[in-house]
């Protein structure tokens, strides 16, 4: 029988078909009852006659592909049917959804085209549940997302539950660097938002220095800052490259954080490695939100980074040694915790060994904060 | 080690062709999937908006900061922002937030323990202007100034909750109701200083939409006030004078004679309160049944006029007047199931039932407390 006939005697001899075709051209025939549960197409049935042959098919959105087509077809197949109960619908919904995230947007996006409604919000919910508790760079790893906002921002101050002072402290220099950050407006362009992913680390360190700094000494230029960062990266990433190499990959929690995060961090190559302290730096704060988006602009004087980038670099080789993958692990805890409290005197201390080549030295002022000489006689 | 070095660089590797195939754009990422979107930012601002709308309030912040399409959306889109699960920085959160979310209608920002400041809602004031729903109970260290700000920044207020700002000044108020005319719902519990005679005077003035008030231990409340505030506000349903001990039978006889829908009125610890204003109710109520005849016969009877009245420690009120009044309201219950005409601590009014509450109690013949 011929396509036309088929079509002529469809009503009394067979099964209805309806004929669908897909933006990228392919053409198929679904059960009427199937395809009608979809309103669009009951639209499309109904108002304007289409669908009733190949000629007719019914031209799908162009957000439908056909894998996405037959994963609605089969929601419809089960749905349709009026007979079942409600926890077999729950329990195939919930069956339904198990799929990665990639497949579920574009099942989200294919089902709203055809105002599936039950289907968008069944794969809307589960994508809400998807994205709940992430940090942002979570998010836009999850959905391959660009990084194209401004560091102005992403200075959130957003959320402090654990009422830690340190993030009672950032945040307070969140609110002082957006107001620097306006005047500085002009001098930004892309280029610096490249660089920006890899420091926030040495940032976060930064701030604590420079929070009990009272005023800012930094100069605000930001070209030196981009040849800072570019010369600090190639330091860092040889330096804690042979660091991770070292770890032992046993699956303690450490390293798990620095595994995944390696994988997740989409911005270079070799970005990994700063990604590592960052990591450490987080799960013993347990505090990823708050510093996450912080990629606060340092002022401080770059040739005072460098000496902190190195202090970071000498820890990471030293607890490198470390075979052990607990005392690995003590021992960054040790470096972070020792950043937190006593960084002050533990750069003394590292300073006094004679570490640094360069004629700069430290010094403590009154208040506690860190104090910069031009030449060792005023130490 | 050298193995461990391996599995490093191929995640390094994973990493550098993602940003690859990100910074390609979205043509190659159509290439390779063929048909239809593979990359998320070119879903519906609509259906993102959805997803966000599932979210909760803390996830939905962040969700803003991702990238900025998403920043468009949500800033774009959020209609309801609730902060109250901030503990220690909610200040500093409104700051950033307010300049971003400005289609905001919706804003709670009641505080566990008191956080917000003047600049705060200054910032609301001055990006939200659609702003219709504010709540911010508790704001212990508000000054005036938040109030001017808002009377200039938010007039589509429609609802208004200052309980617990104790700072506030009548004069402040009194200034607030005259831009903010589109008020509803006004929550004033607690604002001693606030809600005084010459403030309710304001509201009667400029606040004729108004539909809930609550004025509850506002001692400097009196008879001046409420009477003007029933001469203004005609559509007044709810009224909360608990705690207003100035108040006499005037406020109440206004209150009947002028608001016909009222449907809630609190006069607990209205020692003043006697036999005169339960009468005057029930006057009002028989006077509007001939206005009401048509909802009558709709058999809408129970819909219209008082469902619930609050007369614990007015002890000088007398079994009978009160019985006429449950009697008028039908609304009015003093059954177990639907209590509604509370008399707490009023001794003397024990033998006070409603309809149902005397059925039970013929066909049961138990004992039946009214007053609890």
């Amino acid at each position: 029988m011929s396509e036309v006939d088929m079509a002529v005697i469809k009503p009394e001899m067979m099964k209805s078909y309806i004929w669908l075709q897909t933006a990228d051209g392919s053409i198929q025939q679904v059960e009427q009852e199937v395809a009608m549960f979809c309103p669009m197409i009951c639209h499309e049935v109904i108002q304007k006659g289409m669908g009733s042959s190949k000629n007719y098919a019914i031209s799908l959105p162009q957000r439908v592909n056909p894998a996405m087509l037959s994963l609605i077809l089969d929601y419809c197949r089960f749905h349709q049917v009026p007979g079942r109960s409600n926890k077999e619908r729950k329990s195939f919904d919930e069956k339904f959804i198990r799929m990665d995230t990639k497949r579920l947007c574009e099942l989200t996006s294919a089902a709203d085209s055809l105002q599936l409604k039950p289907l968008v919000d069944l794969t809307s919910r589960a994508l809400a549940r998807i994205i709940e508790g992430k940090s942002p760079e979570e998010i836009r790893e999850i959905f391959h997302l660009p990084d194209d906002l401004t560091e102005e921002e992403k200075l959130e101050p957003l959320k402090n539950t654990t009422d830690d002072p340190r993030i009672r402290l950032l945040n307070r220099l969140y609110a002082k660097k957006r107001k620097e950050l306006k005047e500085r407006q002009k001098l930004k362009n892309i280029e610096v938002e490249e660089e920006r992913v890899d420091d926030r680390s040495v940032d976060d360190l930064l701030s604590f220095i420079n929070g009990d700094n009272g005023d800012s000494k930094g100069i605000k230029n930001s070209k030196s800052k981009k040849k800072n960062r570019r010369r600090k990266d190639q330091q860092k990433n040889t330096s804690a490259n042979e660091a991770i190499k070292n770890h032992n990959k046993e699956p303690n929690g450490l390293n798990q954080v620095c595994h995944s995060a390696e994988v997740g961090q989409k911005v270079r190559a070799g970005v990994g490695a700063t990604s590592n302290l960052h990591d450490v730096k987080d799960d013993i704060f347990d505090n990823k939100n708050e510093l996450d988006d912080g990629d606060i602009d340092d002022e401080i004087d770059p040739a005072l980074k460098e000496k902190i980038d190195r202090y970071c670099s000498y820890e990471l080789r030293k607890s490198s040694k470390l075979t052990v993958s607990n005392e690995v692990t003590m021992e960054v805890e040790d470096f972070a915790r020792r950043l937190n409290s006593d960084w002050p005197e533990r750069m003394q201390e590292i300073l006094s060994f004679g570490h640094e080549r360069k004629p700069v030295h430290f010094s403590l002022n009154g208040n506690g904060s860190l104090r910069r000489y031009a030449n060792s006689e005023q130490r | 080690m050298i193995g461990e070095a391996k599995v490093g660089n191929e995640d390094l590797n994973l990493c550098f062709e993602k940003l690859m195939m990100v910074a390609a754009g979205n043509s190659e990422g159509v290439k390779m999937n063929g048909v239809g979107i593979t990359e998320w930012k070119d879903i519906p601002v609509e259906l993102l908006l959805r997803i966000v709308s599932l979210l909760d309030d803390q996830t939905a912040i962040v969700a803003s900061s991702v990238c900025s399409g998403w920043r468009d959306a949500i800033c774009l889109g959020l209609t309801q922002l609730c902060l109250s699960w901030c503990r220690k920085n909610m200040n500093n959160l409104v700051l950033s937030l307010a300049p971003k979310f400005t289609r905001l209608q919706t804003l709670i920002l009641r505080q566990e323990n008191p956080q917000l400041e003047d600049n705060a809602v200054e910032t609301i004031s001055k990006f939200c202007h659609d702003l219709q729903d504010l709540d911010l109970s508790k704001s212990f260290k508000l000054s005036d100034r938040s109030l001017y700000a808002l009377a200039h920044g938010c007039p589509n207020l429609k609802k208004l909750n200052i309980s617990g700002c104790t700072s506030f000044s009548d004069e402040a108020l009194a200034y607030l109701t005259n831009f903010c005319r589109k008020l509803k719902i006004l929550n004033l519990c607690g604002c001693v200083k606030a809600a005084t005679d010459h403030a309710l005077q304001a509201i009667g003035r400029n606040c004729n939409m108004l539909q809930s008030l609550n004025l509850g231990w506002c001692d400097n409340v009196g008879d001046l006030g409420v009477m003007s505030l029933a001469y203004g506000c005609h559509d007044l349903r709810c009224l909360d004078l608990c705690g207003c001990v100035r108040i006499t039978d005037d406020s109440v006889i206004a209150l009947a004679n002028e608001c016909l829908h009222l449907r809630s009125l609190g006069l607990y610890y209205c020692r003043n309160i006697t036999d005169r204003a339960m009468y005057s109710l029930a006057h009002s109520r028989v006077k509007n049944k001939g206005l009401t005849w048509e909802s009558s016969m709709k058999g809408r009877y129970e819909d219209d006029g008082l469902k619930s009245l609050n007369i614990s420690q007015c002890t000088a009120l007398t079994p009978s007047a009160v019985q006429a009044l449950c009697d008028t309201f039908p609304a009015l219950h003093t059954c177990s199931g639907r209590h509604s005409l509370v008399m707490s601590g009023c001794l003397n009014l024990t033998s006070v039932h409603c309809a149902c509450a005397v059925q039970a109690h013929r066909t049961f013949n138990t004992i039946f407390h009214t007053a609890h």
